[in-house]
């Protein structure tokens, strides 16, 4: 129910005119003080999103969840690189298959249930060599960028003889050049692309332009020949790394007197880099570009200065780089460009290199554009991120600056722009590694707490920084929770990881006088009997890691400094002295000291005369071994023979 | 038996009636199917038939002890398209339990609100992650061709199919 | 055998004191029998029948499922990211200890793990209360002041008299569409209108039943067109036609005959003329007229019909107009 707001005039001026020519009397009684004027505000505008969205923005990141397109279900969250990728791929596969039938089996997805109706649900249009067609559907196709549907439909048209107007030539010449020709990946396949840019990124160099196909057909077919056709064939070539002709078509469009437009000009200084070698001959061409452009009063945008700086970025003379770079800056300011992100970053490529001196250009940047919101405006704005973070820790390791640039990763919806997988890892490595190295350790543990593992699984190498921070720290109180989630991540068969979770829990002896460390010994035991037991099992695995004599000396030494798991340590010990043909090393002196102290404490002389029986087996230093048995224990006489047996009379008399 | 004869007393001068106007209806006199079958479970010998929570409640505990597996709007008083809905809930049913074949351990719950469908369900952790999430894509996928609804799954995962049973009979 | 032997050779080759070695030897070598003596006492069998062996199953390896993430949710988190939106009750994303589910006397009700009937009932946990100031907090810049001076309801419904009526439906299905929902009702109070008494009696003859008695309010309702904007227009339309067309007076209402009229009236009828007659007999030049009061009890009596009051008032005021004293 509402009010309607046009309804106030129709009991007043309506009619107040006929009633007036009546009996006036009784209407004049009732009129209203007309001294109030209500004011009824306008509505305020809004699309149908604005709402959805305002609600939208009310939601936090939780970092307990993992990411939505997840299954919200412990066995159903991916615990590792691996696992967040191959889910997300199956989901999506799932997607395909059920497209699949959809387009197989039309005919029984043709009924109507949704009104209004969803275009996506149905079936597509599917043409073949019998369709009737006409210019409207090629039209149609065209502007749904379906390319092989609209390349199909042509071809009928030219068959059937049906003129086919030059404005629909050249849509249908964009829409080829834009696409070469192939079919690109639907749209709704946003995991694949999420996943796949880093290895096409590989397959980037070299010309994959279709020389001589359809859209030189089509090119060739549309007479007169207008700027917009030429602007399409340059810009498809260009696009397709086919430099040579691209330019050499722009040369001949420019004899011809044919009046390009400024985002041709911009494919071809993209491709500058490829047509000429060396720094000094590229700035050349860049400048006589520009300067072409300047004759032919074309406004440079965006996507000039992106692409003049993506020329600068190829030099190899870094101090000729630095300075074009400036030069062009201001000259564009002047000239109204706003950079956008793509911009800034190839002003850190240009001025962050490693072969060159330090430059603190990004400190300028983030003056610059902090706190402010972008939106994708050129195709390398995503690379920005994942560079800056790697600038912060590489180039110049600072933690305020990293700091910085997540706060600015994290306004407004700027997070869209993190551009794919890779980078959003590249970017959480860099971050997460500087913050480890620069951080104290519980500071950073909170990071840890946040990131892990639902938006940034750590790969082994930046485990190792963790590790290494913790060890510098002596942190050993946070080894318990990194040791589970190394064990979730999948990281335990890295031989060097397990060796410095191991002397980080040997090197620093929990104090039991400490009531935070309390626990520790129980649970420094814990994780190293869960160790014993991965190894263990890793044998049938194709990923192997044998112990070394070492390694089981650490596991030991952490099994006895807890009172509870002495079997456990009797256990690891038997394996040591059965297996020690195959362990290559020996445990630490100090591993087989302790034990025997630990023996000692529980009372147990055959285990003590073992672990001596192995010390001396192995030439491992006795005197010590022994004397701590003999003093520890009240050997009974079969025990004093065996003793007397490995270490002979001597040491009694010591 | 005693029932039966009330209700023919009563009516069979009206059926009558009918019949005599040409009125093609008539009334049903077989015996009567009064025996409350459905949603029932017989106690084994051996008493070890499980049973979930769900079936450990015959239906007309529904809305006491136990509630309604589909939630919609179309059996509201005028409301619209209320048979298609339950058939379609019906296929929806059918759907996952073969999709997910021998992995679905509880009823399986189809809440609609506006055009979005939400698939609820207990699942086996039977095949491996990727597996599911192929299933997942699959069916939300297909069944929102179908219903040209957004379909939603929210599926609980457990262990054993033992998690889910209420007690033995 | 090898390793064994391999690692005799090890041992002889560390170990420098050849006791030792001895020893060692001298142990395995009983181990080495031991082993032997129990290999030969099993005898080889004779498969006649090739017993088909059975593909032994492979035990796949699950890993371990990660506890639920309750487990490390802060204390101080905020709950609104967690569950932003209407969803299935999962118990390993809801840091309450729920039950649900009916048992016999004594035992405990279902816990929240594995229990159909939380997730079938729907849930209220995306709408917590600082959820919801959340939300109205981030929509309020959609919304408008209300407008100085209709701030009680007397105001809005003097200065607003028609009230347009629609119903929007929500319902769980596919289409958005409802039939129902292109009905328009328009109410108004008739004593917003103004008339004159021809004017009002045909009007009130035009809205028929539009026209409550008791309440004096005004109903049109359309649901004749497709759209609810065509209803609209409509139902205003009928409101405006019916309105003007009242104070039209077509020729043939003067043929109105005493038959037609729907009230009585004095002063059309013959009671006016006897009364006259009565009062003005034998009088010649001014005539007097029936007294007002008079002329009201006789409608009344016979409007409303005889009942004690309204005899005894118009006897009193025959007796007052005829003078005579009782």
């Amino acid at each position: 129910m509402y009010l309607s707001r046009q309804l106030r005039q129709l009991p007043r001026s309506r009619l107040t005119r006929h009633i007036a020519s009546g009996n006036g009397t009784h209407y004049t009684t009732a009129a209203r003080p007309a001294a109030e004027h209500i004011e009824i505000p306008k509505r305020i505008e809004r699309s149908p999103t604005d709402l959805l969205q305002a609600l939208a923005s009310t939601v936090g990141r939780d970092s307990t969840a993992p990411h939505y397109k997840y299954h919200d279900d412990p066995f159903l969250i991916p615990m590792s690189n691996i696992a967040k990728r191959t889910y997300a791929l199956s989901k999506e596969a799932g997607r395909k298959a059920a497209n699949w039938i959809k387009e197989e089996h039309r005919e029984l997805f043709m009924h109507q249930e949704a009104q209004p109706p969803i275009e996506k649900f149905a079936p597509s249009m599917v043409y073949t060599e019998e369709s009737e067609v006409d210019a409207s559907s090629l039209q149609l196709l065209i502007s749904q960028g379906e390319v092989t549907d609209a390349v199909l439909v042509y071809n009928l048209l030219e068959q059937k003889g049906i003129e086919v107007t030059d404005a629909l030539k050249q849509s249908l010449l964009e829409l080829v050049c834009f696409y070469n020709n192939q079919e690109p990946l639907p749209e709704e396949y946003i995991e694949e692309r999420w996943f796949m840019q880093n290895n096409r990124r590989r397959e980037r160099h070299g010309k994959t332009w279709k020389d001589g196909e359809l859209a030189e057909k089509l090119y060739a077919a549309i007479e007169p020949k207008t700027p917009q056709s030429y602007a399409a064939l340059i810009r498809g070539m260009a696009k397709y790394l086919q430099c040579e002709r691209a330019y050499a078509l722009l040369q001949e469009a420019n004899e011809k007197r044919i009046q390009l437009d400024t985002n041709t000009y911009n494919a071809i200084i993209q491709i500058v880099s490829f047509i000429k070698d060396t720094a000094e001959l590229r700035w050349q061409m860049c400048t006589s570009l520009l300067n072409q452009m300047a004759e032919q009063q074309l406004q440079p945008n965006l996507g000039t200065l992106n692409a003049v700086l993506e020329c600068i970025s190829t030099f190899g003379n870094f101090k000729l780089a630095r300075s074009s770079a400036l030069k062009v800056l201001p000259e564009f300011k002047q000239l109204g460009v706003t950079p956008s992100l793509g911009s800034y970053y190839y002003l850190l490529i240009i001025f962050c290199r490693e072969r060159a001196p330090v430059s603190h250009v990004i400190i300028d940047i983030l003056n610059d554009i902090a706190g402010k919101e972008f939106k994708v405006e050129h195709p390398k704005d995503t690379f920005f991120f994942a560079t800056a973070m790697d600038v912060c820790r590489n180039h110049l390791h600072d933690k305020a600056l990293a700091k910085r640039v997540d706060d600015l990763l994290h306004t407004g919806n700027n997070y869209d722009l993190i551009g794919d997988s890779f980078k959003e890892g590249i970017y959480y490595r860099n971050y997460l590694a500087l913050l480890c190295q620069t951080e104290s350790i519980e500071d950073f543990m909170q990071f840890y707490d946040m990131l892990v593992p639902n938006i940034y699984i750590p790969e082994p190498g930046i485990m190792e920084e963790i590790l290494r921070a913790i060890e510098i720290n002596g942190a050993v109180e946070h080894v318990p929770r990194i040791w589970s989630d190394m064990v979730i991540f999948d990281h335990t068969h890295r031989e060097s990881l397990l060796l410095y979770v191991l002397r980080i829990m040997v090197d620093n002896r929990p104090n039991p006088e400490l009531p935070a460390q309390q626990q520790l010994p129980k649970q420094c035991a814990k994780v190293a009997m869960d160790m014993y037991n991965k190894i263990e099992e890793s044998v049938k695995r194709i990923k192997k890691v044998s112990f070394t004599g070492q390694m089981l000396g650490d596991i030991l030494t952490l099994l006895v400094r807890d009172n509870s798991s002495f079997d456990q340590a009797v256990e690891v010990f038997n394996y040591i002295d059965k297996q020690q043909h195959r362990i290559p090393g020996t445990p630490a002196d100090s591993a087989l000291f302790e034990y025997i102290e630990a023996t000692v404490l529980n009372k147990s002389p055959s285990q003590a005369l073992l672990a001596l029986q192995y010390a001396v087996e192995n030439n491992m230093e006795t005197s010590a071994l022994a004397k701590r048995i003999h003093e520890g224990f009240t050997l009974s006489e079969v025990h004093l023979a065996k003793l007397k047996s490995l270490v002979g009379e001597g040491f009694i008399n010591k | 038996m005693n029932f039966l004869k009330k209700v023919t007393l009563q009516v069979l001068p009206k059926a009558e009636a009918h019949l005599s106007l040409g009125n093609n209806s008539a009334i049903h006199t077989s015996s009567v199917c009064c025996r409350v079958q459905s949603g029932r479970y017989r106690i084994t010998v051996k008493r070890d038939r499980p049973l979930t929570y769900e079936m450990a409640n015959p239906p007309h505990f529904i809305g006491h002890r136990k509630s309604w597996n589909s939630w919609n709007t179309s059996t509201l008083k005028d409301a619209l398209r209320p048979s298609q809905t339950a058939i379609e809930d019906v296929f929806i049913r059918k759907f996952i339990t073969g999709t997910w074949h021998a992995l679905v351990c509880s009823e399986i719950i189809i809440k609609r609100q506006h055009n979005t469908i939400r698939i609820a369900a207990i699942i086996r952790q039977a095949i491996a992650q990727r597996k599911m999430y192929f299933l997942i894509g699959y069916t939300e996928e297909l069944l929102s061709y179908w219903m040209q609804c957004p379909v939603t799954l929210e599926f609980q995962t457990v262990a054993d199919k033992k998690d889910v049973v209420f007690k033995y009979i | 055998m090898t390793t064994n032997l391999v690692r005799l050779l090890e041992c002889n080759i560390r170990n420098s004191k050849a006791t030792v070695a001895q020893r060692t030897m001298r142990v395995f070598s009983s181990q080495q029998e031991q082993s032997s003596v129990e290999d030969d006492e099993e005898f080889r069998v004779l498969n006649l029948r090739t017993i088909k062996q059975q593909a032994r199953r492979r035990v796949i390896k699950k890993d371990a499922v990660p506890p639920p993430r309750t487990t490390h949710m802060p204390v101080d988190q905020d709950w609104s990211a967690v569950w932003s939106g209407p969803r299935s009750f999962h118990p390993a994303s809801v840091p309450l200890p729920l039950r649900q589910g009916y048992t016999e006397r004594g035992a405990a009700a279902p816990s929240k793990y594995a229990n159909a009937e939380l997730m079938k009932i729907p849930n209220f946990l995306h709408l917590t209360p600082p959820a919801i100031r959340q939300q109205c907090e981030a929509i309020k810049k959609f919304c408008t002041p209300w407008p100085k001076g209709l701030e009680s309801e007397a105001t809005w419904k003097a200065i607003f008299p028609v009230e347009v009526i629609t119903t929007d439906y929500c319902h769980s299905l596919p289409t958005i569409r409802h039939p129902e929902a292109r009905r328009v009702t328009i109410t108004l109070n008739l004593v917003d209108l103004k008339f004159d008494a021809h004017a009002k009696d045909k009007f009130l003859r035009l809205v028929g039943e539009r026209y409550n008695q008791e309440t004096g309010v005004l109903t049109f309702t359309a649901d004749r067109c497709p759209t609810r904007k065509q209803n609209y227009d409509y139902a205003l339309y009928l409101l405006t036609a019916c309105y003007h067309e009242s104070f039209v007076t077509e020729p043939w209402e003067a043929s109105k005959s005493e038959a037609d009229m729907e009230v009585y009236l004095f002063e059309r009828n013959k009671a006016k003329l006897s009364a006259e007659a009565i009062l003005n007999w034998n009088v010649n030049g001014e005539k007097q007229a029936p007294s007002a009061t008079y002329a009201e009890s006789v409608e009344k009596l016979i409007n409303e019909g005889e009942n004690e009051y309204n005899i005894a008032k118009y006897k009193e005021e025959v007796l007052k107009m005829l003078k005579i004293a009782n």
